[in-house]
């Protein structure tokens, strides 16, 4: 172990720093889609009721529930509403006032227009590599 | 048992064993869902296992490797820190259930709890580091053990901020910048406690077999380096299918085929052969030995599903709850208990009837348990790239066989964990120095 360690440590340390900053100041997105009021409200109560727990976006969060990524899409809001409010023999039923019901659409109809989550969807490039 | 590391290590070992019992009851829901009813519900559960297992590899973390520093750079223990240590481990831990018991979630996945809680383990983060920065001084000529167990108190603290970015309006409002640093920052953080455990890994190994060849230095930094590398900059295997600019997608890919370099590696040592028989007449050196197995599995296993051409089949699968569980379990908490069975010294020794039968009841049922949700996985996995074929629930039907499989296996595992929790809880009624 020598200073020369210590340099690349540290030159690990500052690239990380700075990658790290520009992710958050600047993003890596392709399309940049950004929340309204209404949708910002629904991914809070997406947080508050942990959602995650058992549901994906983008294949990440719980496996108990399907992937809610393009459910706005497949399912529409009739069905996303109805879905709260009823459950299933699975999922409970969410006693949420109509207009929280409102933003978490809004906010699944905003996941929605990010992109396409469903794997079959992707093409397989000759380095392995994947693309939508 | 262990002087004045008693009583935190009794602090991970109980967040360990409140963490089996939940898992236990939240895996249960798989093929009987629902089966609690309103009582206590899924995603309570589901927190209450990750959260207590996490304080359990944190905890545990901060525990053994602070031992280990305090032995190797003969410290002497501070009464007034300990105390305070004890105190935010078990604010953390009561304050975690709490919140999860009472349904009052706001936080992330693996953090649903409200955002102040965090202050307990930044807190204990930031005590790890103050610790951790004496080794700072000659680091430049130190083992790697001390490298480790730096890189791995800095990152904590600074990946544990890096978690809660989404607080940025700049980041909550962006879902996919908010989703990207969410999944960086997860999976640093898995980098930060390795370092800490595997750091105090090798050097249990060079206290148990100092007659060992050591590696030459270059060697052992590059493999270092490769692990730093892998924690600073390898998180973008958990987001390929996230719509990101590609260069995120091939660093993260570039990075991840240069760890096939540590399986050749472990592979080739493999068959150079161990010939330590007389290690493994420790409960040391059985745990070292079983860790060492599973790491060959668990990252042969990331290593596939870290090609973005498999990792469409994987993502959003229990394959990658099998990588997950199956390193939390069969490498960290392996090497966990190899560490605080070093420090009690009447356990030590191998030969009590009881803790070998749980011990291969635990290897066996976590190799079944590991095997159903790569099963499960499959399936699921099946379904993902041909939806049209049925529906979810009727792929989650098919999955029951692999579900029960799961449960039960997992349930024998959680079992098999309590036989040594008490073993290295009683107390033995004898002098015991620190040392």
């Amino acid at each position: 172990m020598t200073r020369k360690s210590l340099y690349i440590w540290i030159l690990l340390l500052s690239v990380w720093a700075v990658y790290t900053g520009f992710l958050i100041v600047k993003g890596a997105e392709k399309h940049e889609v950004i929340l309204d009021r209404s949708a910002a409200s629904g991914k809070r109560i997406w947080q508050q009721h942990n959602c995650s727990s058992c549901h994906q976006l983008y294949g990440l969060g719980g496996y108990l529930g399907p992937d809610l990524t393009n459910v706005y899409h497949r399912g529409g809001e009739a069905y996303i509403r109805a879905m709260i409010k009823s459950g299933t023999a699975v999922m409970p039923a969410f006693d949420l006032p109509d207009h929280e019901i409102e933003d978490v659409v809004a906010f699944l109809k905003t996941i929605d227009r990010t992109g396409n989550a469903d794997p079959a969807n992707y093409i397989v490039k000759p380095d392995g590599m994947i693309a939508p | 048992m262990m002087g004045n590391m008693r009583t935190p290590a009794i602090i991970s070992l109980g967040a360990l064993s409140l963490g089996l019992i939940a898992g236990i009851l939240a895996s249960h829901h798989y093929p009987n869902p629902g089966f609690l009813g309103s009582l206590i519900r899924f995603d309570q559960l589901r927190p209450l296992h990750t959260g207590f297992i996490l304080c359990w590899i944190i905890f545990g973390a901060f525990t053994v490797s602070t031992q280990a520093m305090r032995q190797d750079l003969d410290l002497k223990p501070f009464p007034l820190l300990s105390a305070a240590r004890n105190f935010l481990m078990i604010a953390a831990l009561t304050l975690m259930a709490g919140a999860y018991l009472t349904r009052t979630f706001g936080g992330r996945e693996y953090w649903e709890f409200p955002v102040w809680m965090i202050i307990p383990y930044m807190l204990l983060g930031i005590m790890q580091l103050l610790l951790s920065a004496r080794l700072w001084k000659g680091l430049a000529k130190a083992p790697v053990y001390h490298w480790m167990w730096l890189s791995g108190s800095l990152m904590f603290v600074l990946i544990l901020v890096e978690n809660y970015a989404w607080l940025l309006p700049g980041v909550f409002n962006d879902p996919i910048k908010d989703l990207t640093l969410q999944w960086k920052s997860a999976g640093a953080l898995v980098g930060a406690w390795n370092q800490l455990i595997y750091g105090t890994s090798i050097w249990l190994m060079t206290r148990m077999s100092p007659e060992e060849k050591t590696p030459a230095p270059k060697a052992v930094m590059a493999i270092f380096f490769l692990g730093f590398t892998n924690l600073l900059f390898n998180w973008g295997h958990h987001i390929y299918t996230l719509p990101t600019a590609p260069y995120v997608r091939y660093i993260s890919y570039t990075i991840s085929m240069a760890e096939w370099v540590l399986l050749l590696k472990i592979m080739r040592d493999w068959m150079k052969g161990s010939g330590k028989s007389a290690i493994l007449s420790t409960w040391t050196g059985r745990f070292l030995r079983a860790a060492d197995r599973w790491v060959f599995f668990n990252l042969a296993l990331a290593l596939l599903m870290s090609i973005p051409a498999l990792n469409l089949f994987t993502h959003g699968t229990h394959i990658t709850v099998a990588h997950s569980m199956g390193s939390t379990i069969g490498i960290n908490s392996m090497l966990l208990f190899a560490a605080f069975f070093y420090f009690s010294e009447k356990n030590r020794k191998t030969g009590i009837k009881y803790l070998n039968i749980s011990f291969w009841a635990m290897q066996g049922s976590l190799a079944i348990f590991w095997l159903s949700l790569i099963g499960s996985g499959v399936m699921r996995g099946m379904w993902q790239l041909n939806p049209g074929t049925h529906g979810f629930n009727q792929m989650i039907s098919d999955s029951l066989p692999f579900y029960i499989t799961f449960f039960w296996s997992g349930s024998l595992l959680a079992l098999s964990f309590f036989p040594f929790i008490h073993a290295l809880i009683k107390k033995s009624g004898s002098n015991v120095s620190e040392n």
